[in-house]
């Protein structure tokens, strides 16, 4: 999986091509750190994510967990209608901000 | 030991009431003589000594004229022309001791006969007058009823009557009433009706005067039936009540009595009935309850037939107990051997390359005689088979267990199969004295040709489901299997296509009876695969209809089989998995299934990530970790078969937490399968042959 982090105006901007699966899960916890992110809005960018699995999800979390400590905020953008239906039947919609 | 019926209860109680009639009895009895005596004796004394007072005008003509009253009286009755004779002293005592034992003596009555006049007692009469009008001076007593139809009085002496010994002398001239009177001993007087007052006298004594003359000397008294019956109504009323008192108090005595001896002890016998039942419900141990009863009648007879029947008793329940738990062993027995034999049957749910296998038993009795089976002989020939034992019990479960052996094995030894059913027919004819028989349906499917052989022994046809069409398939019926040895069996061939399903069963599906004794039958079995889709779907419908359609007990042994060739399969095989493999797995099961649904397929990939993942995390293993996944499809529907050797787990069995849940608890593998359970149209869990498998439909 491709991650490509980008900063914009005060926002940390994370693209994700591929799956967001156990490894890749790991491999975006490796390369976006708290110490990265800290203090940043962040918007993850799902234009190109084909598929996330629960620990997929178990990042996203984790990444909002850390956001909501510092007052700032997740975003996910353009899921694909695959995500969008993993987010309606484990009710991460719910928790998640998509648009 | 049995207590002699000595003393009877009857005998008891006519003993009890005896004495209260005695006593009762006894009681007025001596009431009656105790007063009877003293007025008796009053009466005797009175009459005998008093002389005197005359009533009225002649006491004037008594005091002018005599000197005493006994001249008087004297010349009164010589008016009257009676005569008399003379009685010796002791004749005059005699006859006065006749007398008053006549009147007041034990008889008690001087009577009137009861017809014709009234019955009088005489003493009652008497002693009543006398205390009421302090008779104690009457000198005369003198019989005397008025007849007031003949308007005429009639007297009589009562001399003479009740003698011993009749006076001597002359006899008195009277008239013919009087005389039939004293002659005979009758003390009966014939009287008119309508007497109101009656007298009686009483002759004791003559006496000669010094100038000659003859007197009698009497007593009389008159008394008026009224009063007599007054005084005897009050007489009655005193008897009585002294009879009551005294046999309330007896039946006082005697119920305390009768309860020390008849009710005691039939108590005790209720009590130790009591006490045992008691025993018996609140299921202690029961012991014969004793007690003492000794009374030598019939309740102690019935007190050791209580003993002998609580004895016996004892003895049945343990015999019960006994037999139940023999029984319970016998059962929990067969319940093993019925465990036993299911357990050799393969599962219910199978999976291999293109091929979905399901099958359906229900033993009617504890342990049948149906049985399916399935096996692979090689890689690519999966063997299935249908069979029904003659019979139902224990020894057609036995029966059955040497047929599915002796099948298998020559099966897998290669042979063809009308070699295999010539075989194992020689086999089950050998040492079968009881002539048990089985019929069976034995296929054997080419998974890459799709070529069916097919042999039959007596069994049913098999269904084709092929295109849409249901047919029952025209197969050669051969002959049953342990009948007759070296009976040649033909097989036959068919060519089958993806999609098609066969579907075997026993004649329990057939042969279901319903209230109107009509069989289920071969069309209805064709209806009910025709409303369903998926294999499972199809014995499921089988099973509802016969189960609607039957009416009463279970008679036969329920058994189906189905074997399903999907569309398209895929077979991937991961030795010690990594998560990479994952993506190798969901990337040739989007190949496979390019032409479905990407929705479906995106769905079925993240149930494959999920279980994989879990699988590479989480499953335990003894030996070398592998994932098998079988994937296949047909027009109803997707499935993926995941198989691994972990130690056995159930991801079904974890608790169906929210997401939030998962999440906060880091539940091993949770979020994974509650994703699944969510996406997935069924998810179903086995474990087999050391392996967990989870078959997931989409």
């Amino acid at each position: 999986m491709e991650i490509n982090c980008t900063n914009e105006s005060g926002k940390l901007i994370i693209a994700l091509e591929g799956r967001l699966d156990t490894v890749t899960s790991q491999d975006l916890m490796n390369k976006v750190p708290l110490e990265n992110r800290k203090g940043l809005d962040i918007v993850f960018d799902f234009t190109n994510l084909q598929y996330i699995s629960s620990a997929g999800l178990r990042v996203l979390i984790t990444f909002k967990k850390d956001a909501d400590a510092t007052g700032n905020s997740l975003l996910i953008k353009n899921p694909n209608e695959v995500i969008k239906e993993i987010f309606k039947v484990t009710g991460f919609d719910k928790i998640l901000k998509v648009e | 030991m049995k207590n002699k019926v000595r003393f009877p209860i009857l005998l008891k109680i006519l003993l009890l009431s005896g004495i209260l009639t005695l006593f009762v009895t006894a009681t007025s009895l001596s009431v009656s003589i105790a007063i009877s005596y003293n007025r008796q004796k009053g009466i005797y004394y009175n009459s005998c000594s008093s002389a005197t007072t005359i009533v009225g005008d002649d006491f004037e003509e008594l005091i002018a004229n005599y000197t005493n009253y006994y001249d008087y009286l004297f010349a009164k009755y010589e008016e009257t022309g009676y005569k008399y004779y003379e009685l010796t002293s002791e004749q005059q005592d005699a006859y006065l001791e006749d007398v008053n034992d006549y009147l007041y003596g034990r008889e008690g009555t001087l009577g009137f006969d009861l017809e014709k006049g009234v019955r009088v007692n005489i003493y009652e009469s008497l002693s009543n007058y006398i205390s009421e009008y302090e008779y104690s001076s009457i000198s005369q007593v003198n019989i005397s009823v008025f007849d007031f139809q003949k308007q005429q009085s009639l007297s009589w002496f009562v001399q003479g009557l009740g003698c011993k010994e009749k006076p001597s002398g002359k006899p008195v001239e009277v008239d013919q009433k009087q005389t039939d009177f004293f002659s005979s001993d009758k003390s009966e007087i014939q009287v008119g009706d309508g007497i109101q007052e009656y007298t009686i006298m009483l002759r004791l004594r003559e006496y000669t005067s010094s100038a000659g003359n003859k007197y009698v000397y009497y007593i009389w008294n008159t008394i008026s039936l009224e009063k007599f019956n007054q005084s005897t109504t009050r007489g009655f009323i005193t008897e009585l009540s002294i009879c009551l008192g005294a046999s309330i108090l007896l039946m006082i005595i005697y119920g305390v009595l009768a309860r020390f001896f008849l009710v005691r002890n039939l108590k005790k016998v209720g009590n130790s009935a009591q006490v045992f039942v008691g025993k018996i419900k609140n299921n202690e141990p029961l012991e014969v309850v004793e007690t003492k009863v000794t009374s030598h009648d019939e309740v102690a007879e019935v007190y050791n037939d209580m003993i002998i029947m609580q004895k016996q008793m004892i003895e049945y329940v343990d015999n019960i107990k006994d037999a139940a738990s023999k029984e319970e062993k016998f059962n929990a027995e067969l319940q093993v051997a019925s465990k036993i034999q299911l357990d050799s049957l393969p599962i219910n749910t199978y999976f291999y390359k293109s091929i979905e296998l399901r099958t359906f038993i229900r033993p009617s009795k504890i342990v049948g005689g149906d049985f399916y089976d399935y096996f692979l002989i090689d890689e690519n020939n999966l063997a299935f088979i249908i069979a029904d034992v003659s019979g139902k019990g224990v020894p057609a479960s036995l029966f059955m267990m040497k047929a599915k052996e002796s099948i298998k094995s020559t099966v897998l030894s290669g042979l063809s199969l009308t070699d295999v059913f010539k075989f194992v027919n020689n086999q089950l004819c050998y040492n079968n004295k009881e002539n048990y028989f089985v019929t069976a349906f034995l296929g054997v499917l080419n998974l890459k040709s799709l070529e069916l052989k097919t042999i039959n022994a007596g069994h049913e046809a098999p269904y084709l489901i092929s295109k849409g069409k249901i047919e029952r398939l025209n197969v050669k019926s051969n002959f049953v299997l342990g009948m007759v040895e070296n009976f040649e069996y033909e097989e036959e061939k068919m060519k089958l296509h993806k999609g098609d399903s066969i579907y075997l069963h026993t004649d329990g599906v057939n042969e279901a009876i319903n209230e109107k004794e009509e069989e289920f039958g071969y069309e209805k079995i064709k209806d009910a695969l025709a409303t369903k889709v998926s294999p499972k779907d199809r014995l499921e419908a089988v099973r509802e209809s016969v189960d609607s359609f039957s009416y009463g007990e279970q008679f036969d042994d329920l058994t189906m089989l189905i074997v399903d060739i999907k569309e398209n399969s895929l077979h991937l095989h991961y030795d010690d998995p990594k998560y990479e493999d994952i993506e190798d797995a969901t990337d040739k099961m989007s190949e496979m299934l390019k032409s479905k649904d990407i929705e479906v397929v995106s769905k079925l990939g993240i149930i494959l990530d999920e279980m994989m993942n879990n699988i590479i995390s989480y499953a335990k293993v003894k030996s070398e970790k592998f994932i098998d996944i079988t994937i296949s499809y047909d027009k109803e529907a997707i499935n993926l078969v995941i198989k691994d050797n972990g130690l056995p787990f159930n991801p079904l069995s974890v608790e169906e937490k929210t997401v939030q849940e998962n999440l906060e608890n880091n539940v091993e593998g949770g979020l994974g399968i509650t994703i699944v359970r969510n996406i997935a149209k069924e998810v179903e869990y086995n474990f087999v042959d050391k392996c967990n498998y989870l078959i997931v439909k989409i």
